[in-house]
């Protein structure tokens, strides 16, 4: 079971990297409602409320940074924080990891949207196509790399991605956007924010996008993946009284996604064949929060969502799966020493997965139900000086039962700017559905009689596990400066390879064949390590530098006795290295102009080159309430491949060029 | 994990951590500075977002804002001067005289300075100043804006009784995101 933390209530991070270093010039230029959303304190790492994870390789992307990278849906803005691994696969899918084993499907990274998690339960991975808001709303993103399960549970195993939205008090008045472009087909944003009463505040908003299809990687024509979303959604801030806030949400939306899907087939030759199909992508999610304030130093909250996600007219698999999830959660102080937040809650997935061209679950509908339990000690041994944290994740799921995840992190805050800490975890990764019912198609052998290479799930797997062993260090300095380091090694155990299972023969569907099944091993093992850098350098009034650099390490022992084609494939799947820097430089008042560079190694297991990109963006604010924007993507490169999974498409794709022009008004 | 990249990583980490432990000297109250910052801000959006009865015969007059006393707030409302609100040059005065003080738009009161403040207060309640401080419990002792801060976040108290005795019109705009009492 996967589990949320509400940000609202504990806010995740001390300080908010967001708009640091903000000059009289700079603050003077934004408008009143991005104005009055800043935060006072943005570099003390002292700051409470109580924060949850502070100490641990943790980065926030902003609200501006989203805004000044030309960054036009959440994997491009991914791209920000430093050691996540992003690859676009094609115009709709993406490969995002951080710390190592991508794909298509990666599954060690929880990813939540203001309390909600927004994975499949079909494979604990994100379907992105899926999954938008409006940009000009989103506060902040946040990014934890390294287990944090002791907090959000079982496949919080190499990270969090947490997207928080601001509050509908921050977002009032009118905002209409609109882009062209070549890549980014166009985009149209709308949202309202009001006020009934005192304390009582409400936005509504609506999208609508379209993008454009990449091209084949082998005849550079237009792939099939062109696609649409439309969303809507409403959010509601109502202090009720001095102790009780409530905060209700809800989006729903609906689209359509060209899918070219390479399908297994005997008939009418053996082979695999690709099989276009228009996705249509919906659903609706609504969820309410209660925070009620007991006193000072303790507080509860009692958080209920409702999702239902759905993507149907497939090639392979049609999806609807429906979850219900509540959470309680209290946080006090204890003896003004232990600062503790402890929580339950309780998740009901039920979802229906009719198999189509071979694909099928069996059963293809199951509800799962998952119960969690949660505490989290913060103990300061010497006030504002050092603590030690201390925490467990108690989970029982239907896959493996009963799970423990505990985590043990020291924090040294050298002085009121810098801090630095050390921290051991464990953390795992829950099997799913498609680790237990599934049986998949993945390749026809011509034959006397032909085979049939199938994924074959199997019941009571191990769940994935990771220790993990890091340090970091991070200090503010001077006028919004900020570095940070992270260092971390990790050993996993029971990673899951496709072993050889015994074939056995099938008549149906005709002809008359083998079927070599693969069957889940759970005995490889993996060390990783590396570092991740971030260095932001406030050079004068107008000109902001941001880097950051990750190294990374895989080295896979799969067991002697493996079957598995490849099993230490996924060495060579992330980069070694990655870096980006950007320069946010103000030309004048009302003009900036962004340059944004990235570096990723290459991907030798993928046969992908390293590369090197660079975006731009042009912005023009000729008064608080208009701008317009000119933003090249992509440019060094026409076209480019950037991740290549075989399960997605015979023929890999390729990220183009692109370049947008954007409008924005504020009435 | 190879010894040499730990080594590595050890002489990086401690080398930065020398660097940086001569780097980071002990920033002075940057909050109380940044909220300086944010207060002297809100003031250009108050004399932007509010309008003055009576504008037309002052047209050609730069908008004055008057400071009372002498907090870390000052630097940024000097710095103020350089901007321009509906077309009209701003012009900030510290120790202003009760002639000038009479003319002022706005004028913010330091905390330390709320004494002066009530003994000028009664005498300019009915004339079209907009008073703003930080300091608590302002609004009740006759002040049109009050400054605080709430969630990390700085916000305002508006005084809309005193506003409204003033003949202010404060844009919606404004009122959305203030604490408005009435």
């Amino acid at each position: 079971m996967r589990k949320f933390r509400t940000c609202s209530f504990v806010p995740l991070l001390v300080y908010s990297l967001s708009s640091q270093a903000q000059s009289l010039e700079y603050l003077k230029n934004l408008s009143l409602e991005d104005f009055s959303n800043l935060e006072v304190v943005v570099t003390s790492l002292s700051r409470k409320p109580q924060k949850l994870i502070d100490a641990a390789a943790v980065y926030v992307i902003s609200n501006e940074d989203i805004q000044r990278s030309g960054a036009t849906n959440i994997p491009e803005a991914l791209r920000l924080a430093p050691g996540v691994e992003v690859a676009q696969i094609n115009a709709s899918t993406w490969s995002i990891t951080s710390r190592g084993f991508p794909g298509r499907f990666a599954k060690k990274l929880l990813v939540l949207m203001d309390g909600r998690t927004i994975y499949t339960p079909l494979f604990s991975g994100v379907y992105w196509d899926m999954q938008d808001t409006l940009f000009e709303d989103i506060d902040r993103i946040e990014v934890i790399r390294g287990p944090a399960t002791a907090v959000w549970g079982g496949n919080a195993m190499n990270g969090v991605i947490n997207i928080i939205t601001k509050s509908a008090q921050h977002t009032q008045g009118g905002l209409l956007t609109t882009t062209l472009g070549t890549e980014v087909e166009g985009q149209a944003g709308m949202r309202y924010g009001g006020r009934l009463g005192e304390d009582f505040f409400y936005r509504v908003y609506g999208k609508y996008k379209e993008n454009d299809s990449s091209v084949d990687a082998s005849d550079s024509d237009d792939s099939f993946d062109e696609n649409d979303l439309g969303q809507m959604g409403y959010r509601v801030d109502w202090k009720f009284s001095e102790e009780n806030t409530f905060i209700f949400h809800g989006d729903i939306y609906n689209g359509e996604v060209e899918q070219r899907q390479p399908v297994a087939v005997l008939t009418p030759a053996v082979g695999v064949v690709n099989e276009d199909k228009d996705n249509e992508v919906s659903g609706f999610n609504v969820l309410g929060l209660w925070t009620h304030q007991v006193s000072e130093a303790s507080s509860w909250s009692l958080q209920a969502y409702y999702d239902r996600a759905k993507r149907q007219n497939t090639a392979t698999v049609d999806i609807k799966v429906d979850t219900l999830d509540i959470d309680f959660k209290h946080q006090f102080t204890l003896a003004e020493q232990h600062h503790i937040v402890w929580g339950a809650g309780y998740r009901q997935v039920l979802d229906d997965l009719s198999g189509k061209l071979g694909i099928s679950f069996t059963p293809d509908r199951r509800r799962t139900h998952g119960y969690n339990a949660f505490f989290h000690d913060e103990f300061v041994l010497y006030p504002d000086k050092f603590s030690l944290i201390v925490g467990s994740q108690f989970e029982h799921n239907d896959f493996t039962g009963f799970e423990i995840q505990p985590s043990i992190r020291a924090k040294l805050n050298i002085d009121a700017h810098s801090l630095a800490w050390v921290s051991v975890s464990k953390g795992l990764s829950i099997p799913d559905r498609t680790t237990e019912d599934v049986r998949a198609d993945v390749r026809a052998v011509p034959g006397a009689p032909p085979i049939l290479v199938a994924f074959v799930g199997q019941e009571h797997m191990d769940p994935e596990e990771v220790v993990a062993y890091e340090m970091g260090y991070k200090t503010f300095f001077g006028k919004g400066n900020l570095f940070d380091i992270s260092l971390f090694y990790n050993e996993y155990s029971h990673l899951r390879t496709n072993e050889l299972g015994t074939p056995f023969i099938e008549a149906t569907p005709a002809p008359f064949h083998v079927v070599q099944p693969l069957v889940g091993g759970f005995d490889k093992k993996a060390e990783s390590y590396g570092l991740e850098l971030v260095a932001e350098w406030v050079v004068s009034n107008n000109l902001t530098l941001k880097g950051h650099y990750s190294y990374f390490e895989l080295d896979s022992t799969p067991a002697s006795t493996t079957t598995a084609m490849t099993p230490e494939n996924d060495e060579g799947l992330s980069p070694q290295h990655q870096a980006s820097l950007r320069t946010l430089y103000r030309v004048s008042d009302a003009v900036t102009f962004d340059t944004w560079l990235r570096y990723v190694d290459a991907l030798p297991s993928n046969d992908i080159n390293n590369y090197v990109d660079v975006d731009i963006k042009l912005a023009w604010q000729p008064s608080q309430q208009i701008e317009f924007s000119l933003v090249g993507q992509n440019l060094l490169e026409g076209a480019r491949l950037e991740y290549h999974d075989d399960i997605i498409s015979k023929n890999p794709t390729q990220v183009e060029r692109g370049v947008y022009v954007k409008a924005l008004l504020r009435f | 994990m190879t010894s040499i990249f730990k080594w590595n990583l050890k002489a990086v980490l401690l080398a930065i951590g020398l660097l940086f432990s001569l780097e980071v000297t002990a920033a002075e109250d940057d909050k109380s500075e940044r909220q300086a910052q944010f207060m002297a801000v809100y003031l250009l959006h108050f004399l932007n977002f509010i309008e003055w009865p009576g504008k037309e015969i002052e047209d050609r007059m730069p908008f004055d804002i008057c400071v009372l006393g002498n907090g870390n707030v000052n630097p940024f409302i000097k710095a103020l001067e350089t901007e321009k609100v509906k077309d009209q040059l701003i012009r900030v005065l510290f120790k202003p005289s009760a002639e000038q003080l009479t003319a002022c738009k706005i004028v913010y009161v330091d905390k330390e300075s709320i004494e002066q403040f009530l003994e000028v207060e009664p005498i300019l309640r009915r004339i079209k100043i907009v008073f703003v401080s930080d300091k608590s419990g302002f609004i009740e002792q006759g002040g049109t804006i009050e400054y605080f801060v709430e969630n990390n976040k700085l916000r305002f108290a508006i005084n809309m009784k005193s506003a409204r005795e003033k003949e202010l019109q404060i844009s919606s705009k404004l009122l959305i995101i203030a604490k408005v009492l009435r």
